[in-house]
């Protein structure tokens, strides 16, 4: 280093800014990263800030003119390895959380699968003892599977509570979202079947001609959909009446499937919620019916078969006439809104709910 | 302490809207006592026809406070009656019939306790 550039220079006050600046930042620094007081903070800024001044002034002592300069590139180049060190500690920790997030998401998707196996063995359990229920049993019998109902209807709240666990923590994107969504219910047109918590059984099918049509396309209509139910039974009419009013909708009713032909044919409905077992004319007769007026699928409405709890013959019926769903009684306020999510998907209609009371939409 | 029903269940199913209990045990009181003389007058008459009618109109209403032993057993009668299998349904149903009833004073009694707490 030649004397003159020396000489230009004020060691001294450069490196007395440069200590000032660096106890500075390390103040700020300590305030936004720890969790430490703030007396401790300006403690430990002091003693680096008197450290630094009293290593300068020795090293000034011992080294000569030089021996600042000499301090100088030492600390920079500490200074640095501490930087750095600093950057690749938090690239490491940045590298960790990803991966963290990358096995939460696996589990995820293992327990979605995990979970659909154990319900698939739940339902040919139950499945067994709802078919046994309709042969002739003795009364002990019933009593028995009446013990297995029991138990599969405990274990399937058990999955339901492991995989809650499972996923808990779990802060879904918009693809985990749809993964989450899937262990809870899954949309009608993609599948089969949907089971969920609680002690009600509920389950959805589609395969009916109108769930294989497109969607309807451009952007979605800003209407409500026009339901319409149909049952014989008061308690269920005033149940789906008071749900859909729970969910902000509105519904037509009919107590037999002559009623609801004639309606049909009056008023365009988006859904139709079809009770299969009617006096004069049942569910299935009417959606014959239903269907054969309507030669262009996508005009018609969309049915759902509301069946008996246990009658896999209406199950098998409903999808055998053309219908484009079911739902099994007793049904829950949280499959039913589900499901009115999806018709408006299909229907292209914004579902736009105000809910009556609470949060329910 | 109810004997049969959950109301736990029933509350969960209907998104805890005491209003909606209240309304569908309403519904159900207005027609249980209904239903009943329905299945007595069609075991009396030997009308079959009816006696199957108004036993699934009796499930199918049941049916919406969720399962319980007494459900099980009157889809025992409804299965039974739908087999064609009359005589066997109707004794089943007999015999059901005071565990219908208490499942009946059990509803009014959550109903009652539901305006209790309003």
């Amino acid at each position: 280093m030649p004397d003159s550039m020396l000489n230009l220079i004020q060691w001294e006050y450069l490196l007395f800014y440069f200590i000032s600046l660096g106890s500075i930042a390390l103040f700020f620094w300590k305030k936004t990263s720890s969790n430490l007081s703030l007396l401790k903070i300006l403690f430990r800024t002091s003693y680096y800030f008197i450290g630094s001044v009293v290593i300068f002034g020795g090293a000034k002592y011992l080294g000569g003119e030089e021996g600042p300069f000499l301090l100088l590139v030492v600390g920079s180049l500490l200074l640095f390895s501490l930087m750095w060190k600093a950057l690749m500690e938090k690239n490491l920790s940045l590298s960790a959380l990803k991966r963290e997030k990358d096995v939460r998401r696996e589990n995820v998707i293992l327990s979605n699968a995990l979970g659909g196996e154990f319900r698939t063995q739940l339902n040919g359990v139950v499945g067994a003892a709802n078919l046994l229920q309709v042969t002739s049993l003795s009364a002990e019998q019933m009593q028995y599977i009446s013990m297995i109902k029991t138990c599969s209807d405990s274990l399937q709240n058990l999955v339901d509570e492991v995989l809650a666990q499972t996923q808990g923590p779990f802060k879904p994107t918009s693809e985990g979202e749809s993964e989450k969504k899937t262990q809870m219910t899954q949309e009608i047109p993609k599948t089969g079947k949907s089971y969920s918590k609680g002690d009600f059984q509920k389950e959805f099918v589609s395969k009916g001609s109108l769930a294989e049509t497109p969607v309807g396309m451009g952007a979605p209509q800003e209407r409500k959909l026009k339901i319409l139910i149909a049952d014989d039974v008061e308690v269920n009419l005033v149940v789906m009446r008071k749900y859909l009013e729970k969910l902000g909708f509105e519904c037509d009713s009919a107590v037999n499937g002559k009623e609801v032909v004639n309606m049909v044919n009056k008023k365009q409905y988006d859904l139709l919620l079809l009770d299969c077992q009617m006096p004069e004319m049942d569910g299935f007769a009417a959606t014959t019916e239903i269907l054969r007026s309507f030669p262009e699928p996508t005009a018609r409405p969309f049915i759902i078969a509301v069946t008996a709890h246990g009658n896999e013959g209406d199950k098998q019926r409903s999808k055998t006439v053309g219908m484009d769903g079911f739902i099994t009684k007793p049904f829950s306020i949280q499959l039913l809104k589900e499901t009115l999510q999806n018709v408006c998907q299909i229907k292209n209609v914004v579902y736009k709910a105000k809910p009556k009371g609470s949060e329910a939409a | 302490m109810s004997q049969f029903i959950d109301r736990k269940a029933i509350l969960n199913a209907m998104m805890d809207d005491t209003d909606i209990v209240q309304a569908t045990i309403e519904a159900f009181e207005n027609s249980f006592q209904g239903l009943l003389d329905k299945v007595d007058q069609s075991v009396t008459d030997g009308n079959w026809s009816e006696f199957k009618r108004s036993v699934h109109a009796l499930k199918g209403a049941l049916s919406v406070f969720g399962d319980h032993d007494v459900m099980v057993k009157i889809r025992w009668v409804d299965a039974e009656a739908t087999q064609g299998n009359f005589a066997k349904s109707r004794d089943i149903y007999y015999e059901v019939l005071p565990q219908l009833k208490i499942v009946y004073s059990e509803l009014l009694e959550f109903a009652r306790d539901i305006q209790a707490a309003a």
